[in-house]
């Protein structure tokens, strides 16, 4: 179960976010510029989390994500540029923290499960063995 | 979950408080940052987790840059809503990170617990293995005592077959010898029946010659025939004849009669025609009267049919007197013609 490292999943979304931002670069901002890069980093983040798997592992903490996302569109759209590009930047980080989150929760099951099965093959073993 | 929730609470009462410092303005320095703390206690705490340590390194020193950044804000005396900010980031690497940790530790179990599986499906299987060498080894002990059994029952089979071969060799003498002996008994019963044939012909034959002694009789009893040592004598009396003739009268004619029928009846009978004269006359004219009698009779049978080949016919004269020449009577009785029936089997029966 390995995956990129969480430096490289960086680097992709960025790539990836890049052309959504020039769209929104293009609409211009006065004093402060809109964190468009970062909004789109978490609007990548944020989709990618949004598996079945992490809705059923980590599904608070993929809300927390969500809605963090949404409060990051609420205060772009409030024109509040400094809040909105910490409420982007947290919504990437939640949305990370909910992926690991329902991978380690798989794992743990998986292990857990596959400890099980041994245990039984054991049992089966030993039920064997005596003669 | 929980600590999200707090978490969540926290950052808001942490905005509104970074809005009251944004409206001080920078007029005194924040002492403490309540966020800053949690997330180095967070740190510490994961940090102290070998597992962490090990496992997620990368991830730990990113959540180790992440609180370098906070606090540098914090003592750069930056905003509190900044310093709030990169405190809750770096309070989020810190659960990357052990989140990290415990999915690497749980993928080492599972790969561990899928080796232990392994290993011990590979023992399972050598004993299986191991099993199933002894089934083989004992079905093949099996087999050979069977294929022992086999060839010991054919043996007893083949003995069984010679056996039965002389049993049936027996069997067909006996049935020879059972035919032979039916044959013997069919030869015998044959004899048998040959026997009581010829049984029953016997008695045929005796029951038809006492029914022809009894004929016999009753003929020779007609003919007032009477048994001698020379056989069955039929004396034709001096009545029959006329005095010194040899010419039968009439009661003679019947006599003749009844004898050739007699003889014709038994034509297997031979008779001898004896002429006999009283004393009276020379004894050459006696002789020469007894042979003209006698043949006078047999001329008389012959004409009456019966083959003169049968008889004979001689004169005796005066010889062999049957009674006294002195009387009348006497010289009567020896006047006569006897015809003597040569002794046939059979006659011994009549009486």
């Amino acid at each position: 179960m390995s995956h990129p490292s969480i430096h490289h999943r960086f680097v992709a979304v960025t790539t990836l976010a890049l052309a959504s931002a020039g769209a929104l670069l293009a609409s211009g901002c006065a004093s402060t510029p809109m964190p468009v890069e970062q909004l789109a980093v978490a609007e990548a983040a944020v989709q990618r989390a949004s598996t079945a798997s992490t809705r059923e592992s980590a599904p608070a903490e993929l809300g927390l994500a969500t809605t963090k996302l949404a409060s990051a569109r609420s205060a772009v759209a409030a024109g509040d540029a400094n809040r909105a590009r910490m409420l982007a930047d947290e919504a990437t980080a939640d949305a990370l923290v909910a992926e690991m989150r329902a991978q380690s929760v798989r794992a743990t099951k998986a292990a857990r499960e596959s400890e099980d099965a041994a245990r039984v093959l054991r049992e089966e073993i030993n039920r064997k063995t005596p003669r | 979950m929980n600590t999200s929730f707090k978490q969540s609470l926290f950052q808001r009462s942490a905005l509104a408080v970074a809005t009251l410092a944004m409206l001080a303005a920078c007029s005194s320095v924040p002492e403490r940052n309540a966020a800053l703390d949690l997330a180095r206690s967070r740190f510490d705490a994961a940090q102290a987790q070998a597992q962490v340590t090990s496992l997620a390194a990368d991830e730990l020193k990113r959540a180790s840059e992440a609180l370098r950044r906070a606090e540098a804000a914090q003592k750069d005396g930056q905003s509190i809503a900044s310093v709030d900010h990169l405190s809750y980031l770096a309070s989020q690497q810190v659960a990357v990170a052990q989140d990290t940790a415990t999915s690497r530790a749980a993928q080492a179990v599972t790969a561990s617990a899928g080796a232990e599986r392994d290993r011990m499906r590979l023992t399972l299987r050598t004993q299986e293995a191991d099993s199933a060498k002894q089934q083989l080894a004992t079905a093949e002990r099996s087999n050979e005592r069977t294929a022992q059994e086999l060839a010991s029952s054919q043996q007893s089979n083949a003995r069984t077959a010679q056996d039965l071969a002389s049993s049936r060799q027996s069997n067909a003498r006996t049935a020879q010898e059972l035919a032979g002996a039916q044959q013997s008994n069919a030869a015998q019963a044959t004899q048998l029946a040959l026997a009581a044939a010829g049984a029953q012909d016997d008695q045929a034959r005796l029951a038809r010659r006492d029914a022809q002694v009894q004929e016999l009789q009753a003929q020779m009893g007609a003919l007032n025939a009477r048994k001698t040592d020379r056989g069955m004598v039929v004396t034709l009396g001096d009545v029959l004849f006329s005095t010194g003739q040899s010419r039968l009268q009439g009661e003679g004619a019947r006599t003749m009669d009844k004898l050739a029928a007699f003889l014709r009846r038994y034509p297997q009978r031979t008779a001898a025609i004896e002429g006999y004269t009283d004393s009276v006359g020379s004894e050459a004219s006696n002789q020469s009267l007894s042979d003209r009698r006698a043949n006078a009779v047999m001329d008389a049978l012959v004409g009456l049919g019966v083959p003169g080949n049968r008889l004979r016919s001689r004169g005796f004269g005066e010889a062999r007197p049957v009674a006294s020449n002195d009387t009348a009577e006497g010289r009567q009785m020896n006047r006569r013609v006897e015809l003597v029936f040569a002794p046939e089997e059979g006659d011994a029966l009549l009486k």
